[in-house]
């Protein structure tokens, strides 16, 4: 792999948690350049070290706590020491991106997309809010596959 | 005083589990027990639900070994249907179960338990994790991580899907493996051997370093049970089980794992949702045995692969019977991942293993059926009784960790004698009580179903958290 890595974060089964995975759906709809690879998962894991270490660009697509429900944002990720405190389970875009120039000495360009949830109970559906966020995610992530690094405008978190 | 400690959760197992050491006035230990505390009750969930579903529904019990469950229940389906399926069905399952066992043995050496090998048993548990192992020896966690994402890989290959997927069905598998996946997992074969015959070198260097851990991590003499082909050799999805005593004597040999129930009784314990199943004509408690990659290298006659084969005669060499140390799990799980990449390839490159003919049709043609395969932790049986429309009317699930319960227990109780001091208790002596039971790998999310026995509480929540209904039992 040599292209751009997509990581869609999220359990379908826990409402807006899971709305990365809608916005996969969606991408599947959209032209997307040679070499994009969609991955879906419900957290993520030492493994896909591996996998970020082949990509050129990631983007992570995650709910987010922190945003208004249904609010988009693009954050240009930054690389960060390794966190030895952290277990498994708890690995984050930033942790991900320091096992990965840890061990293999890669360091892609990374951003992530973050939505805002409202309601992360059981349920397969999305907030009529944060439904109507997906296309307009679905296009942020279209322009940062398409963005050259570097120059690619970032909305601050928070 | 009398003092108990608790050790809660226990850590870098898959589910959850507590352990209490309960001191004597003098501070030293007087009795140390595993408790499983979580239940999921898929036995009594299926219950009316057509036997179709049983292979997709029962493989929701873990994220870590479904395709072990796939596998032993369709499996169970197949004697249901009466079916003999197609040869390369046979070899595409076990491909698969091999992938999951090598990637399962990968998580548990690499993720869960090198942190105590690599840092130290009493190295600071705030860095006792991967990340650790990265930071201190990047070409071990990189070969973890390289070695399990091959394992997934090869499952995503075969079945469409990492985790949870649906390929496997009574009958045979749903669909053909596509040349060019086939060449996919052959090409990365030389790279992952080559993976794990370095990580075993670095193993076989640490043995002096964990000499007292050797000695006494479930050291004891048990029976071990698992399957063999009928050369006597490793075997992951077929076969008849063999146990041996401490000296590798053969116990009992050629038992149909269908007549599990002539042989194996499931005690059940007060304190704890998993059973303890016992070989019966021994009695309980002295019929304790132990499964998973350490008796099933210690009941066979060769591997059947030549590196492994090598390798094994190598871990044989280290004891004039069985390995009697738990600890050495560990490396018979390394042994079993050679095994494992080694007869994907012996079996991919079987001359009908790309034939369309994958799956065998029927109508249910018993009410009643028992399906048997090894799964990373030990051998897994299902057994299903059905009525004539198919429904599920009872079920049966004996899980690996369950055979090894006996044994963990027998184990905590060792460990915690030799290493817990009431006087001064430091985190160390308590991390190797929990790293007695990493040795046997437990995966308590597929494991516990002693329904009826433990105190239970449910409380029914509001969705602002307050309770609206309790009941307790026990």
């Amino acid at each position: 792999m040599s292209g751009t890595l997509i990581i869609a974060i999220g359990n379908p089964l826990r409402g807006d948690d899971g709305v990365a995975w809608h916005v996969v759906d969606e991408l599947f709809h959209r032209d997307l350049p040679e070499g994009t690879c969609l991955l879906t998962v419900h957290q993520l894991l030492p493994e896909l070290a591996q996998d970020a270490s082949e990509a050129t660009r990631i983007i992570f697509i995650d709910a987010s706590m922190e945003h208004q429900p249904g609010e988009t944002a693009v954050i240009e990720l930054t690389q960060s020491p390794l966190d030895l405190s952290r277990g498994t389970h708890e690995l984050d875009p930033q942790g991900l991106l320091a096992l990965t120039t840890r061990l293999f000495d890669r360091s892609p360009t990374a951003y992530l997309v973050a939505i805002g949830g409202k309601s992360f109970g059981f349920s397969e559906s999305l907030s009529p809010v944060v439904e109507a966020a997906v296309p307009v995610a679905a296009d942020l992530v279209v322009g940062l596959t398409q963005a050259i690094p570097g120059i690619v405008s970032p909305t601050p978190a928070g | 005083m009398k003092q108990t400690i608790t050790i809660d959760p226990v850590t870098r197992i898959e589910g959850h589990s507590k352990i209490t050491i309960q001191l004597d006035e003098q501070g030293r230990v007087d009795s140390a027990r595993f408790h499983v505390t979580q239940f999921r009750g898929f036995e009594k969930l299926v219950e009316g639900r057509p036997f179709t579903e049983m292979p997709s529904i029962t493989a929701r019990i873990c994220g870590i070994c479904p395709v072990s469950h796939l596998i032993a229940s369709a499996k169970t389906c197949d004697a249901l249907l009466a079916v003999q399926i197609p040869d390369t069905a046979v070899h595409l399952r076990e491909v698969l179960n091999l992938a999951q066992i090598l990637q399962s043995h990968a998580l548990s050496f690499f993720h869960l338990s090198s942190p105590d090998l690599v840092l130290g048993m009493d190295s600071d548990p705030v860095q006792r994790n991967v990340f650790g192992v990265a930071q201190a020896n990047e070409d071990l966690a990189r070969d973890g991580i390289r070695l399990r994402q091959f394992g997934q890989e090869v499952i995503a290959l075969l079945a469409g899907k990492r985790i949870h997927p649906a390929w496997v069905v009574p009958g045979g598998v749903s669909s053909p493996l596509l040349a060019e996946n086939r060449d996919k997992i052959l090409e990365a074969i030389p790279d992952a051997i080559m993976r794990i015959e370095r990580t075993l070198e670095w193993y076989k260097t640490t043995f002096e370093q964990f000499e007292a851990e050797l000695r006494t991590f479930a050291n004891f003499p048990s029976l071990f049970m698992g399957l063999v082909n009928d050369k006597g050799e490793l075997e992951m999805y077929d076969g008849k089980l063999r146990l041996v005593d401490p000296m590798s004597r053969i116990v009992a040999d050629h038992l149909d794992p269908a007549r599990y129930a002539d042989f194996i009784e499931e005690a059940v314990e007060p304190d704890s949702y998993l059973k303890s199943p016992y070989y019966k004509p021994m009695g309980y408690p002295d019929g304790m045995y132990r499964v998973g990659p350490l008796a099933r290298l210690n009941i066979i006659d060769r591997c059947g692969t030549r590196l492994a084969d090598q390798e094994w005669a190598e871990f044989r060499m280290l004891e004039r019977g069985a390995q009697l140390s738990s600890f050495q799990y560990h490396y018979a799980r390394l042994i079993e991942m050679l095994y494992c990449a080694e007869k994907i390839e012996q079996l991919l490159n079987t001359p009908d293993i790309l034939s369309e003919h994958v799956r065998a049709y029927a109508e249910p043609n018993r009410l009643e059926g028992v399906g048997a395969s090894e799964a990373p932790r030990g051998t897994l049986m299902h057994h299903y009784r059905i009525n004539r429309e198919g429904l599920i009317q009872w079920a049966n699930l004996i899980i690996a960790t369950g055979h090894n319960n006996l044994a963990m227990n027998k184990g905590v109780y060792q460990v915690a004698r030799h290493f817990v001091r009431g006087e001064k208790i430091q985190e160390g002596m308590l991390n190797r009580v929990e790293a007695v039971i990493r040795t046997f790998d437990p995966c308590l999310s597929c494991s516990t179903h002693a329904f009826g026995q433990m105190p239970l509480q449910i409380q029914l929540l509001d969705p602002e958290g307050q309770v609206c209904d309790e009941v307790r039992r026990g």
